[in-house]
């Protein structure tokens, strides 16, 4: 057995040195993704060119055409804020005109008058089906003494 | 067999102690409705005086009479399915009678606070009703204990059962009506809001809720009286036909 262990730790390195070695030759080969994996995100849409990739520089009406398109594109965005406006804005009731305010004092009476009433209606209502069944066992006691 | 018949009038016994337990009012019964009264003359003299709420004004003091309303609507649900499984188990008229009572005071405590709701949300909304998951719940609650009071009132022979079982659905209704606000997208204040209220709302608030619970007993216990004499009644005229 022990002349083995020797021979075991020996293909061991071999293995591992041979698969180092493959690996180093076929970059691609090590990295590669398996197909069940989603594929890699773009790149940079917009990478800064180095000062000896430059073609020109830009001409004057380059630039001022670009500098119309930019002219036109914040005028429609300032447009389109201006129509989202009143969607967006947040104005306090103080500021609301008398006629828009839809007053508190109404719905907060309303309310707890109709509490109130409720509770008053149901203790009634109550009280008067307690009153009939007493009745009728007062009734039925009286009769029930009767020879 | 034997055993049977020796059970069967300790039963009736039990039930008809019920019953006089039942129609005889306790001596806390009037101190505590003297209490409830005067607690329900100052309520309104306490929220006059509480400050108001940055947001909303004067129309959130709606809020110290819509939340124990509401916290009363749940309660009666959880009285109303405990009383009625219990009936269902033991079938003691007396679990009966408190389920029916409980079952007409969701119904009152539903009103309250499907009405009061509307109108604070009228101002703070802008609409008086919206199928917000919290209000849908609460009206589909509402809604079993009229059913209850329906299959008790034209049901016939059983329905003390069939409603019993609806009143198991309506209790099972109730953890959902509370935690919806904290699981789905709502306009409605989340349950968080009582527990970190300000002493100078709390305190008010706090108070409402003990009012609202003390007449919640009271009404319960008078309704329930109310059944234990209806049966009593019942009770005397199949004596007399036998």
């Amino acid at each position: 057995m022990n002349c083995m262990r020797p021979f075991c730790l020996l293909c061991v390195l071999v293995l591992v040195s041979t698969g180092a070695v493959v690996s180093a030759a076929n970059p691609g080969v090590a990295t590669q993704k398996p197909a069940a994996l989603p594929p890699d995100p773009p790149g940079p849409l917009y990478l800064p060119r180095r000062d000896h990739e430059r073609e020109r520089a830009p001409s004057e009406e380059e630039i001022q055409r670009l500098l119309l398109t930019m002219r036109q594109n914040a005028a429609a965005q300032s447009e389109g804020a201006r129509q989202a406006e009143p969607v967006d804005e947040f104005k306090p009731i103080s500021e609301i005109p008398p006629e828009d305010r839809l007053p508190s004092a109404p719905l907060l009476v309303g309310a707890y008058a109709f509490v109130m009433l409720a509770i008053f209606a149901y203790l009634v209502s109550l009280s008067r089906r307690l009153n009939a069944v007493a009745r009728d066992l007062a009734k039925f006691d009286s009769q029930s003494k009767r020879p | 067999m034997s055993s049977k018949n020796d059970s069967r009038p300790h039963f009736e016994e039990t039930i008809v102690n019920h019953s006089n337990a039942d129609i005889t009012l306790p001596a806390w019964f009037v101190p505590a409705a003297v209490v409830c009264g005067l607690m329900f003359v100052v309520s309104p003299v306490l929220i006059a005086n509480t400050p108001y709420e940055a947001t909303m004004g004067l129309v959130q003091k709606i809020f110290y009479y819509h939340l124990p309303s509401a916290f009363m609507f749940l309660l009666g649900g959880i009285v109303c399915g405990i009383a009625s499984a219990r009936y269902l188990a033991t079938r003691n008229p007396h679990h009966d009678r408190v389920a029916w009572a409980a079952a007409e005071l969701i119904v009152l405590f539903g009103v309250l606070t499907l009405v009061t709701g509307p109108l604070w949300a009228r101002k703070s909304w802008g609409v008086w009703w919206t199928w917000d998951v919290r209000l849908t719940s609460s009206l589909v609650s509402w809604l079993l204990a009229v059913s209850y009071l329906l299959v008790r009132r034209y049901g016939g022979p059983g329905s003390d059962r069939l409603a019993a079982a609806l009143a198991l659905f309506g209790m099972a209704n109730v953890p959902f009506i509370y935690i919806s606000v904290n699981f789905w997208r709502t306009i409605h204040p989340l349950t968080t809001v009582v527990p970190t209220l300000p002493s100078s709302f709390g305190v008010p608030t706090w108070f409402c809720i003990t009012a609202f619970l003390l007449l919640f007993v009271l009404l319960l216990r008078m309704r329930v009286r109310l059944e234990a004499q209806r049966a009593r009644l019942d009770a005397m005229y199949l004596s007399l036909d036998e």
